[in-house]
């Protein structure tokens, strides 16, 4: 047969005839309901379908045939050329199965280790010194928020500065990266954290609940372990990359769900920057060890901070503990969080919120690893000594 | 989206649609001749299934070609919701170009990296680009009506819209009047400050309330200029809605989000008590209101919009939405995907269309046939995919 019925429009007038199409001898005629046309096979374009919707021929001057039967349009003029795999693929059900088998491992992989991968390359390339500008700004919005001039005496400060060189000197970072004093107000309160570019800020409340210099020191390398490492360029880059696969994956959700689905693109990020807080503790343990300390240091720092946050009045500010250090300042906006801390804010929220939804929940919601888990790990690299 | 396209489809071209067809009418010589009304319901035919299998294709092919395949993927998808909505018998088309998507994208992807950067490395450099951004707003809108309408068809006639961006300018205007009292009126507040002064507690809400009292009438002139400047092939659409009723439907949704805020203070008291529960209590009463005030607001508006729309030949359209439908919809939508993980979205997507479509007609007094078309130029998709990558939101 090599007769087909279709609905045929010529462009120019939303007008229907419902035709029928005759294919001989390289030509297309179109009789019936008030129409008649020819044209050659060749001027006839198959449209690939989309589902079950008509197949599209068109034809020269916006002239279109719309034929139900696509087996029929097939026979006569082939399939279509572009996007025909794609209707193959998207009709065929095991394939479905497999992509979405495909989708969740290529996206668990990236999330693993392709964007960071990606980031880490990317990072490398910048030099520092483009984020050193950013340095004092931030510092500057962070004194406005919850920062106020120290109140250290000029000795203790001289003896951690004697502290600080040592340990960059060793970790091959540039003179330009320095450390700042400030006093915490508020919720911050015993904390220390990086800003990109190189300042390490530590605050008075940090050094005086530490004590000794040791513990202080083992705090100051894992901020130095951001600032080498490039955390926050490479959560800036981490972050753009999570966004756009998030708009690809679900960009249809939120015109049919009323509002934003943004929760998969938080738990991302705090699963990175756990990942980063460990990265910071190896490179903090590994510059320990090459300065003479150890990473017990930094186990007995973070024992001392946890103590130091459990006691009140710590108790009514718990809740956001964890986030706030970074997403309360003008930074976040900015896209450049201070690396925060040792930790430091954060046992408190995992105390609670452990009390509250359980552990596992907590640990995926929290910046920070376990701290149990970290003092752990810091155990186990003093040992390997 | 379908439903979108049909009440308010458009096309692009800065000029006139005189100048391209110069004294051409919008009919067939025949005419459309005043009869007696008939009306045609619009229906989508898409199944949840058949669109999980696109969408599903489109994701991993997306991934698999770094991005690269977004572009047909959208071609796909739209072609898909176009062509399952049909009315009177026949149904739309998309027609974009995947090249011309894939150009799009690529500039907005470097131009959004670009700012990224420029904000990341300087915060203040950040807020005179995004000053400028603001800015320049209006002509992405412009250009995603061009480009919404040019490309799509119904019996093979283009839909064109005209909107200018001076035209988008003077709809959003307010906006500029609101983000400059915002940087002018916003009190510098000393750290931890937590007492404010009378002078202090006027700078940071009057702002807050003029951008609502500004929303509703931003809002409405939009929806005017969009659908005033749309064409079907040479046929003219107009809106005749005033600012009024926009005002009246954004009252009572800014009611529902008052009362929302005053639950969510109050569990937020139950969170200081029993954090568990207070914080259940906290979300559920977001998902809640968000799909009350959005339920609410997007039947509301389609309504008004659809039902106060004609087409220069006999054509009205009848809307008859439910804010109680459409936010269960949302809501159990949400719920869904939520609990899938997205895996459900094909299948919400399917069915807020069907559920759209439905509830939509088109009522005529002349023949359809006899539309005819006009000659529009391309538009490019950069205009469209700049708005879309900076979330210039047009879909409310």
């Amino acid at each position: 047969m090599n007769q087909l019925d279709a609905e045929y429009f010529d462009g120019q007038q939303a007008r229907r005839h419902r035709v029928t199409v005759t294919v001989a001898a390289g030509r297309v005629q179109i009789r019936g309901d008030g129409a008649s046309a020819e044209y050659a096979v060749a001027e006839a374009t198959v449209r690939p379908r989309v589902g079950r919707t008509p197949q599209r021929i068109e034809l020269p001057q916006d002239a279109l045939l719309l034929v139900r039967d696509a087996d029929a349009v097939e026979a006569l003029f082939g399939a279509p050329r572009e996007e025909a795999l794609a209707h193959r693929l998207e009709s065929n059900l095991p394939f479905a199965i497999a992509a979405l088998v495909g989708v969740v491992l290529i996206l668990w992989a990236g999330y693993r280790w392709g964007v960071p991968y990606a980031a880490r390359e990317a990072a490398e390339h910048i030099p520092i010194k483009v984020e050193a500008q950013i340095a004092d700004q931030v510092l500057k919005s962070a004194e406005g928020l919850f920062l106020e001039p120290t109140r250290l005496d000029a000795a203790r400060r001289a003896r951690l500065q004697a502290v600080f060189e040592h340990l960059r000197e060793a970790s091959g970072l540039p003179q330009t990266v320095r450390l700042e004093y400030r006093r915490a107000k508020g919720w911050i309160g015993a904390n220390a954290f990086a800003i990109p570019g190189g300042v390490v800020v530590v605050t008075d409340q940090l050094v005086e609940g530490l004590g000794k210099e040791a513990l202080i020191s083992a705090v100051l390398a894992h901020e130095l372990g951001h600032i080498a490492r490039r955390h926050s360029m490479r959560m800036l880059l981490q972050d753009s990359i999570t966004a756009l696969v998030a708009m690809a994956v679900f960009g249809d959700a939120t015109s049919v769900a009323g509002v934003a689905v943004t929760f998969p693109t938080t738990l991302v990020h705090s699963g990175y920057s756990r990942d980063f807080e460990r990265e910071a503790d190896d490179f903090a343990f590994d510059l320990l060890k090459n300065t003479g300390g150890s990473p017990s240091d930094f186990a007995d720092a973070m024992q001392a901070l946890t103590g130091l946050h459990l006691r009140p009045p710590g108790r009514a500010d718990t809740a956001d503990a964890s986030v706030t250090p970074q997403d309360a300042g003008p930074e976040a906006q900015s896209g450049a969080p201070p690396r925060d801390p040792a930790g430091a804010s954060n046992e408190r929220s995992q105390e609670s919120a452990r009390g509250a939804g359980g552990d596992r929940l907590s640990s995926y919601l929290s910046t920070h690893p376990d701290t149990a888990e970290r003092i752990a790990a810091a155990r186990a690299a003093a040992g390997a000594r | 989206m379908p439903h979108t396209l049909a009440p308010s489809p458009q096309d692009e071209t800065a000029s006139p649609p005189a100048s391209g067809d110069a004294g051409m009418p919008p009919f067939s010589s025949t005419g459309p001749v005043a009869g007696p009304a008939e009306t045609h319901d619009f229906r989508f035919t898409g199944a949840g299934m058949e669109y999980f299998r696109i969408w599903i294709v489109n994701l991993l092919l997306s991934l698999v070609t770094l991005g690269i395949y977004s572009a047909w993927a959208k071609v796909r998808k739209k072609r898909y919701f176009y062509g399952n909505t049909w009315v009177a018998d026949s149904n739309f088309e998309f027609h974009g170009r995947p090249l011309s998507i894939l150009k799009g994208r690529i500039i907005a992807v470097l131009a959004l990296g670009a700012y990224s950067a420029a904000s990341y490395l300087s915060p203040k450099l950040g807020q005179v680009l995004f000053v400028l951004l603001v800015a320049v707003s209006p002509w992405f809108i412009a250009r995603t009506f061009a480009f919404n309408a040019h490309y799509s068809s119904y019996r093979q006639l283009r839909f064109r819209n005209v909107a200018t961006t001076r035209e988008v300018y003077a709809a959003v205007w307010p906006f500029f009047i609101v983000a400059i009292a915002a940087l002018v009126l916003s009190p510098e507040l000393e750290p931890g400050q937590v007492a404010l002064s009378t002078a202090e507690w006027i700078g940071l809400m009057l702002p807050s309330l003029l951008a609502l009292f500004a929303y509703p009438y931003v809002f409405g002139a939009i929806k005017c200029v969009h659908v005033n400047r749309s064409f079907y092939g040479g046929a003219p659409f107009a809106l005749d809605a005033g600012i009024g009723r926009f005002y009246a439907l954004y009252v009572k949704a800014y009611i529902i989000g008052l009362i929302a805020i005053v639950c969510f203070g109050f569990f937020a008291m139950i969170v200081v008590m029993i954090p568990v529960i207070g914080f259940a209590l906290m979300f559920g009463a977001y998902l809640v209101a968000g799909a009350a005030i959005f339920g609410y607001l997007r039947s509301r508006v389609g309504n008004l919009v659809f039902n106060a729309t004609t087409l220069e030949g006999g054509v009205s359209f009848r809307s008859t939405l439910s804010a109680t439908l459409l936010a269960r919809l949302y809501f159990t939508n949400l719920l869904g995907i939520m609990l899938s993980l997205g895996l459900l979205i094909p299948w919400a997507a399917v069915r807020v269309a069907r559920y759209r479509a439905s509830q939509l007609a088109l009522v005529s007094t002349g023949p359809l046939d006899a539309y005819l078309a006009a000659r529009g130029r391309e538009v490019a998709a950069t205009g469209e995919e700049l708005g879309d990558f900076f979330d210039v939101d047009l879909s409310l």
